[in-house]
């Protein structure tokens, strides 16, 4: 057994790990990955079936900046950290799928930067281009939260929402 | 001086420290565990002690740090957390001294962990006493008179949480330094920005009587006997928030403030607590089908009422003009509603002081957390301006702007009319 608290963690197991916000977690075998109420914030998840590699992101803000920070929080460092991790656990650099969830706008603010959610989902498909990694499937946008779960056994993905809908994608 | 790089670095140390303690948890009893939330809070001893009277059994262990950093470090597992603890030391045997010293033992290993992630981050040495092991379900079980600060003082608290996957396992660690200790910490520092301490006691003296005159007016206006349950300032990192917020869908109201300082504001009501609401101040019953658009409105404005109360009361004291937006309805998830708001905060801070108020009913489950989380140099500049002698004599006093579409002020006039209230 093993401790995991915000970081990535690779432990075997059926185990449900959290992906905080401002980072990234690979998982492997029978593990589920889940970020939590994911708002304007925006969660990338990639997966490799035949590997049975996936990961998930949950990252604030769409680019890092030249000064660097905490690749977790920014959209496209996220990305670029979590596929090279996978690809590290025995993902085929060719073989990931992508799926974009989040960046909503849930409150009209004015001092909030707007269209917050909107940079962040543009940011993912552009690094996910850039990376050539095919998105598959997207729940963006809109005006309400979304939970995202990755179980790495089978690579569903299911989005739930404050209303009790539950999607697979 | 509380400089906020050195509060930046505390953060990390107790977050470190909290890691390395789950971490040594996990081997012994198998148990898998987490780092829950992980605060620096700005609070009273009262406050403490009022959190630990919750008629809960629990045993740990209380040490006494000095060298490095000096200080009380308690470490407490619920009762049934406990057994299932010494439960994986002692299988087949449950002799009441044998769970108390698998207990102590296991909460010797986590505490050296807590100090070796301290150590670690201020690169210094750090003492530790013979633990005493603490049982009880009141305070004074666990605390000495002069522990933490009397209730005119704020003191630097850090706590964490460690939780177990898929259990109700429940542990708590608390570090209450000692004042000389942590300025002397602070001395060490290279100055960045800060704040001066004084000024932030000032504040927080306000800020609670801000919050007992928003439960004062709320109980007024929805005829709910209310009362502040929890006042208290967390610095805390802005990607750990959500964690802080409850998980179920929340009926949130968020507004923008603008001036000496700006930042964001937001009322989180559970779904019971907004439907009570609802049906107290326009005898509007829910039936479990949601809020319609009339109780939108009417939390939408009862909010804006409160935040009215709050940021003219900062306004005030600090001598400056608070502006807020109109507010800004959503029922979804906590972090959810969280989230959009330390975005907005997060391309220009990694920590924010968040303010942190929750109000509770005294006789029904009604409860409304209110958090105010400024932009960190303007509160920075704001604090700069407070005038710590005139906290006592800064009057609390609410205008408010009506959302578009919503109940007008003259409507809300009259509402605080009929149920007496003064806005």
């Amino acid at each position: 057994m093993k401790t995991f608290a915000s970081g990535s963690d690779d432990t075997a197991g059926p185990e449900r790990l959290l992906v905080g916000v401002s980072n990234y977690v690979v998982g492997t075998g029978e593990q589920t990955l889940v970020a939590y109420g994911l708002g304007a914030c925006v969660s990338v998840v990639l997966y490799d079936e035949a590997a049975g590699v996936g990961g998930v992101t949950h990252a604030m803000l769409p680019r890092q900046p030249a000064s660097g920070g905490a690749p977790g929080k920014y959209v496209d460092a996220a990305v670029e950290s979590l596929l090279r991790e996978m690809v590290g656990t025995g993902a085929g650099f060719g073989d990931v799928e992508a799926t974009i969830v989040g960046g909503a706008t849930i409150f009209e603010l004015q001092n909030l930067a707007a269209g917050a959610g909107a940079r962040n989902v543009e940011a993912a498909r552009d690094q996910l281009d850039s990376l050539e990694v095919p998105v598959v499937a997207e729940a963006v946008g809109g005006d309400v939260g979304r939970t995202v779960e990755l179980d790495v056994a089978t690579g569903r993905v299911t989005v739930s929402t404050a209303d009790g809908e539950t999607e697979a994608l | 001086m509380l400089d906020v790089e050195a509060l930046g670095t505390f953060y990390e140390m107790a977050r470190e420290g909290a890691e390395l303690a789950a971490g040594r948890l996990t081997p012994m009893t198998d148990i898998q565990t987490r780092v829950g939330v992980t605060r620096l809070d700005f609070t009273t001893g009262p406050a403490i002690r009022a959190e630990l009277d919750d008629d809960v059994r629990k045993v740990g262990i209380r040490v006494e740090l000095s060298e490095g950093v000096e200080g009380t470090s308690l470490l407490l597992f619920d009762e049934d957390s406990a057994r299932e603890v010494a439960a994986t030391l002692t299988a087949d045997m449950d002799e009441e001294n044998l769970t108390q010293s698998a207990v102590a033992e296991v909460s010797q290993i986590m505490n050296s962990g807590f100090v070796d992630g301290w150590a670690d981050v201020l690169q210094t040495e750090i003492d530790v006493s013979t633990p005493e092991y603490v049982d009880g379900t009141s305070p004074d079980a666990f605390l000495d008179a002069d522990d933490v600060a009397p209730a005119d003082e704020l003191a630097l608290v850090f706590r964490s949480q460690i939780e177990a996957v898929g259990t109700e396992f429940a542990f708590k660690h608390y570090f209450m330094p000692e004042r000389d200790s942590i300025e002397a910490l602070f001395e060490r520092r290279t100055a960045g920005y800060s704040l001066e301490y004084e000024k932030l006691v000032g504040f927080d003296r306000m800020a609670h009587r801000g919050a007992e005159t928003v439960a004062e007016n709320l109980t007024k206006m929805t005829g709910i006997d209310m009362d502040v349950d929890i006042r208290r300032i967390n610095f805390v990192s802005l990607d750990a928030i959500p964690e802080d917020v409850p998980a179920e869908p929340q009926v949130s109201v968020a507004f923008s403030f603008d001036g000496l300082p700006s930042g964001y504001l937001l009322f989180l009501f559970s779904e019971r607590s907004a439907n009570q609401l609802v049906e107290a101040t326009v005898g509007e019953s829910t039936d479990g089908e949601g809020l319609s658009a009339m109780g939108q409105d009417a939390v939408q404005e009862l909010s804006n009422i409160m935040a009215s109360g709050l940021l003219d009361g900062w306004a005030n004291l600090l001598d400056t003009t608070i502006d807020h937006t109109t507010p800004t309805f959503a029922h979804d998830m906590g972090p959810a509603v969280v989230d959009p708001l330390i975005v907005g905060l997060s391309e220009g801070q990694e920590f924010a002081f968040v303010f942190d108020t929750r109000l509770k009913a005294v006789d029904t489950e009604f409860d409304l957390d209110i958090y105010a989380i400024p932009n960190e140099t303007d509160l920075e500049a704001a604090l700069e301006r407070l005038d710590v002698t005139n906290v006592e004599s800064v009057q609390v006093q609410a205008e408010f702007t009506a959302a578009q579409g919503g109940p007008n002020s003259d409507d809300l006039q009259e509402i605080g009319d009929i149920e007496g209230v003064d806005l």
